[in-house]
């Protein structure tokens, strides 16, 4: 995947992403979670790349995306200003339709993305993710909060990023255990170099937001959504249906039996469904026509 | 003048805040104008750069905290004022009736209408405030507007020759915008200002705003009595120094702006930077 990383620089930090496909077709942007790369994305950008224009960003602090001081660049806002800014040099038109799919972290900058791509946004794919709005509303639920109990972790300083820098094979091995993910569709600690220490800043930068999340009122999403969720998650409680429609007004919603990690766990499965829900909100690339 | 004025103008006297706040040297050093350049400068691409982006669905409150956001990612701690943005008719302050009423709102963006961003960091203790107008597509009445704009631009700095006053420079700016079939919609800003001074060697400690403006603004405003800082009908002071000078025209549904810093030495004005710039 690294002949396909491309860097730039925003607002004064170098950012990375990986591009493949043609850039004339529609747009798939693939944001990853912690503790990931776009590498996890890996099933889905082989498979899309030859009909679709795939990006998918490496967040800020992950791998050739340069760390920031400042843990207010780790925050929603930021991020999100990071991938507009983004997107502006892979569509310099802005015109091009796209699908938007977060897993994990990347469900929350996907979520808060959404309503600023405006009529370009044709679709929204979660895959084992919420909106920052949605967790702040579930750490009212003790049942989350067993789940939720890395996040309150991270938030030690020093501690946590010190111990990942010092045994970081045994973090993601630690990782991917405990999300269900089969030992063959793990990734190896090379394919998510330096992406485990910075950006679990993310999470600190999350809770400061929260105050504000829960008041911030969410626009109901015009544009269809679909949720791919592994009921094993250990990290998430599967949300209800009512949950997701209140939150998107076309909502289509398919519980595997995964764990966290659906998307390597099932890719194929995944994949067909991600094939299908293109089709459904009319984001088939052109066929070309015969000689 | 009003009672609010007459009680503004007695600030300047009060013993000890001529200390506190010094008077700006009317001709500025070129490292005062090269800091100024700077916060200039970062403003501006924070406005283009959002400008760019912002696309019909967003709200004034999302673009206005793009702007704060990349801002402080680029190390602004604080504000004259954080980001303003208005959409639609609101460009023209249709609606605005009260202070409260300028803040960033759930105003949605459509096709096609223009908007305002107005931008307002402090830089190493400078303080820049600029204004940037767009449309969200094709809409020739903002592109002649807009034309009607840069004359207004070109205009301005042969009105602060020597004896000029606030009045002589607001009513040619008046004059020119209404020539061209155009309200002067400034006139609704608080004062009534078409600019008002900026300052250096500004405080940068602590974010407290309100009414969207940073207890910057307050302090480095009133201390100096409010009223020698802003341009308007009533000022008859100096003009030597820098404005930033935000000249605010009105058509039927929409309004543009644009505000940036002017240089004045000795009855001689030229803008800080090119438009481009």
């Amino acid at each position: 995947m690294t002949e396909d990383v491309k860097t730039t620089e925003l607002r004064g930090l170098n950012t990375a992403w990986v591009e493949r496909g043609d850039s004339k077709k529609p747009i798939l942007l693939f944001l990853h979670g912690y503790p990931d790369s776009p590498e996890t994305w890996g099933h889905q950008l082989e498979y899309f790349s030859h009909r679709y224009h795939v990006v998918a960003p490496f967040v800020r602090g992950a791998g050739p995306s340069e760390p920031a001081k400042d843990l207010a660049r780790y925050g929603r806002e930021s991020i999100s200003l990071d991938i507009l800014q983004l997107l502006a040099q892979v569509d310099p038109s802005g015109k091009k339709p796209m699908v938007v799919f977060g897993h994990d972290l990347g469900a929350v900058h996907a979520w808060n993305l959404a309503p600023l791509l405006g009529d370009r946004l044709k679709g929204l794919v979660v895959l084992n993710g919420l909106s920052l709005a949605a967790m702040s509303g579930r750490l009212r639920s003790l049942a989350q909060h067993r789940r939720s109990w890395y996040i309150y972790a991270l938030q030690i300083p020093w501690v946590p990023e010190n111990l990942i820098g010092l045994f970081p094979e045994g973090f993601l091995d630690f990782a991917h255990r405990l999300g269900g993910l089969p030992a063959k569709a793990r990734l190896r600690l090379g394919q998510v170099e330096n992406c485990l220490v910075h950006p679990l800043n993310q999470y600190r930068a999350f809770v400061r937001e929260i105050p504000a999340a829960r008041r911030q009122k969410l626009a109901r999403l015009k544009a269809p959504l679909m949720v791919l969720w592994g009921k094993e998650d250990p990290f998430l409680v599967t949300p209800s249906a009512k949950e997701w429609q209140e939150a998107a007004q076309n909502t289509t919603i398919r519980i595997l039996p995964a764990g966290h990690w659906v998307h390597r766990e099932r890719p194929d499965e995944v994949n067909r469904l991600i094939e299908r829900f293109l089709e459904k909100v009319g984001l088939e690339p052109l066929k070309e026509k015969a000689a | 003048m009003s009672v609010l004025n007459r009680t503004l103008s007695v600030i300047p006297s009060i013993p000890g805040l001529h200390w506190l706040s010094p008077a700006a040297p009317s001709l500025p050093s070129r490292e005062t104008l090269a800091g100024y350049l700077d916060a200039q400068r970062l403003a501006r691409s924070a406005a283009h750069e959002v400008a760019s982006l912002v696309r019909p669905g967003w709200t004034e409150k999302q673009a206005a905290s793009l702007l704060d956001t990349y801002l402080y990612d680029c190390g602004v701690r604080s504000f004259f004022h954080k980001s303003f943005a208005w959409f639609g008719d609101r460009t023209r302050f249709r609606g605005i009736s009260k202070v409260t009423q300028f803040a960033p709102s759930p105003r949605v963006l459509r096709e096609s209408e223009v908007f305002i961003l107005d931008v307002a960091p402090i830089l190493k203790g400078f303080i820049c405030d600029i204004g940037y107008s767009s449309c969200a597509g094709e809409n020739l009445e903002f592109q002649k507007a807009q034309t009607v704009l840069a004359e207004i631009r070109d205009a301005i700095p042969s009105l602060f020759c020597e004896g000029a006053t606030g009045k002589t420079i607001c009513d040619s700016v008046d004059g020119l915008i209404q020539s061209a079939g155009y309200d002067a919609v400034h006139h609704l800003y608080p004062f009534s200002v078409l600019g008002h001074r900026v300052h250096q060697g500004v405080s940068e400690q602590g974010s407290f705003s309100l009414l969207g403006f940073g207890w910057q603004s307050y302090w480095e405003f009133l201390s100096r009595g409010l009223l020698g800082q802003l341009l308007n009908q009533d000022y008859r002071g100096k003009l030597d120094g820098l404005w930033a000078i935000e000249p605010h025209l009105g058509a039927k549904d929409f309004g543009i702006k644009f505000e940036e810093i002017l240089v004045v030495e000795r009855g001689q004005a030229r803008w800080l930077a090119g438009p481009m710039e």
